[in-house]
């Protein structure tokens, strides 16, 4: 548990350290508070222990809206409820699974 | 991605979830009330596919993948991310690829691995040597009434 804990303020550090440089290569300035940014260290501190690659502001905010541009419409139609027996749907898998070994 | 909300539960979907949610068996309500989060790979959603299309048709299959992945609800973890791992898996369990990608995937992610059902197999590893990842299975997600 603390190996975990040590490793994972390393994690972070070493996000800031990567990070904190990226201010300065944008090709625009955006303001945000001290607070917020905090915030998406953060969030690039867990997306880089994630992917294992730097991650700088602009993914973290790509990350973000990816999340935000949910399409419940798309979710209802892929999910839309047809007529199978269960039992079919796991014999399939079943047998397909079988068909790999 | 890991725990951003630390107090959603997060889970890796087996190929059977996703193939008894895209057939409404199981209501994708948590998804949409953001109640859950879910995240899946590719091996998962190719298996999810073959056995929807082997049960409906190739354009079925197809429409409702595409639709899952393009509304955004469930991550999808690069393969690359965790092929070493389901390997590991693979080696040292009698147990189908596509659930060890399940379970690497959960343990990249650190969710927890969700099956449809409780396969003999998975069962029988579950017995014989506990997974240092969570499994749970469906029966936590509400069903819909229809067979």
């Amino acid at each position: 548990m603390v190996v975990m804990e040590i490793m994972y303020s390393v994690t972070v550090i070493v996000s800031i350290a990567i990070i904190a440089p990226m201010i300065f290569m944008g090709t625009t300035t955006i303001s945000i508070s001290d607070d917020l940014r905090k915030q998406l260290l953060k969030v690039a501190a867990e997306l880089q222990a994630k992917t294992g690659e730097k991650a700088d502001y602009d993914d973290v905010v790509r990350y973000l809206l990816s999340r935000v541009a949910r399409d419940e419409q798309l979710l209802k139609q892929a999910c839309a409820p047809v007529n199978v027996d269960l039992s079919r749907v796991r014999t399939e898998l079943r047998k397909g699974r079988a068909e790999d070994k | 991605m890991r725990h951003l909300n630390a107090s959603t539960p997060s889970f890796s979907f087996d190929s059977g979830v996703l193939v008894e949610m895209l057939l409404g068996k199981i209501v994708s309500g948590p998804l949409l009330e953001s109640t859950i989060t879910a995240n899946t790979c590719y091996f998962n959603l190719s298996e999810a596919e073959y056995v929807l299309c082997r049960l409906l048709d190739r354009t079925q299959a197809r429409s409702k993948v595409d639709k899952l992945v393009r509304s955004n609800y469930i991550s999808l973890t690069d393969v690359a991310e965790l092929y070493a791992n389901a390997a590991e898996i693979k080696c040292e369990r009698s147990l189908a690829l596509g659930e060890c990608y399940t379970i690497a995937n959960a343990k990249v992610t650190g969710s927890t691995a969700l099956f449809a059902f409780q396969e003999e197999d998975l069962k029988s590893e579950m017995e014989k040597k506990p997974f240092d990842v969570k499994i749970q299975f469906t029966e936590i997600l509400p069903r819909t009434g229809s067979p």
